[in-house]
């Protein structure tokens, strides 16, 4: 049987769980091809990123 | 010497990339499908589990809704990640997936309730219906321009139309945000 502070625990972890998710989501939509169409010529962090991902990290 | 080649490497993408067209979210999916994948596996759990949940806790739905609601949040991650796999999965299965993984999350978004107290039910409806139909309206014209010969060579066309389907994308996923919104409400977080 949860107690209290477990379904307090549980709700809460939810709740901010989301709230990251929702902001890594607004993040990935914004940052690709938005940022891009805003600042016209500004790709410099994906490009990065990438290259980050695909040549020095063990990923 | 290394780092210095990969700085080197780096630099010229970015002075190539700074002439590039605006591009759309599905291509960046298929550019940079390596890092799209990682990237978004965080966000996707994330909000899956919080779909999840409000659909079980929902004080609405009878078992066998929630059940048939949680068989289409099941189906939505299977979609998204093929709309995602832009690289390999193109043409027209890429926008049947889209489409699809657009009317999953509407029919998720429109039969769950949370367990949300009644007198924000209304509310949160219609802020929902609206939310969902301009999503839905600016999805269209992004869909439907695609079919205008040249339209990619027509530079400030291109940039408004990657405008619309980014706020088209975006809209959707706020629909999650109304529901994390009335839901820290709920728990007393606001």
């Amino acid at each position: 049987m949860q107690t209290h502070n477990e379904e307090i625990l549980l709700q809460r972890s939810i709740y901010f769980g989301a709230v990251l998710g929702g902001a890594l989501w607004v993040v990935w939509i914004g940052w690709m091809p938005f940022i891009k169409v805003c600042l016209l010529d500004s790709n410099f962090k994906t490009v990065f990123v990438y290259e980050w991902f695909t040549h020095i990290s063990p990923c | 010497m290394n780092g210095l080649l990969i700085f080197l490497r780096v630099e010229s993408q970015v002075i190539m990339s700074a002439n590039s067209i605006t591009t759309t979210i599905s291509h960046t999916f298929s550019k940079y499908n390596t890092l799209a994948t990682i990237y978004l596996t965080g966000p996707m759990s994330l909000i899956f589990l919080f779909r999840v949940y409000r659909t079980v806790r929902d004080t609405v739905l009878t078992s066998l809704q929630k059940k048939m609601i949680l068989i289409v949040v099941l189906l939505t991650q299977y979609t998204t990640m093929i709309v995602v796999r832009y690289d390999t999965i193109i043409g027209i299965w890429h926008y049947v997936f889209t489409a699809l993984t657009f009317v999953l999350l509407l029919i998720y978004h429109n039969t769950t309730h949370g367990s949300c107290k009644e007198e924000y039910q209304e509310e949160i409806t219609v802020i929902k219906t609206y939310v969902s139909l301009a999503s839905v309206v600016l999805m269209l014209v992004f869909g439907i321009a695609q079919f205008v010969t040249g339209i990619r060579d027509m530079q400030d066309w291109w940039q408004v139309l990657c405008i619309i389907e980014v706020f088209a994308v975006l809209l959707l996923g706020s629909l999650d945000l109304v529901d994390v919104y009335a839901y820290g409400a709920e728990i007393g977080i606001e």
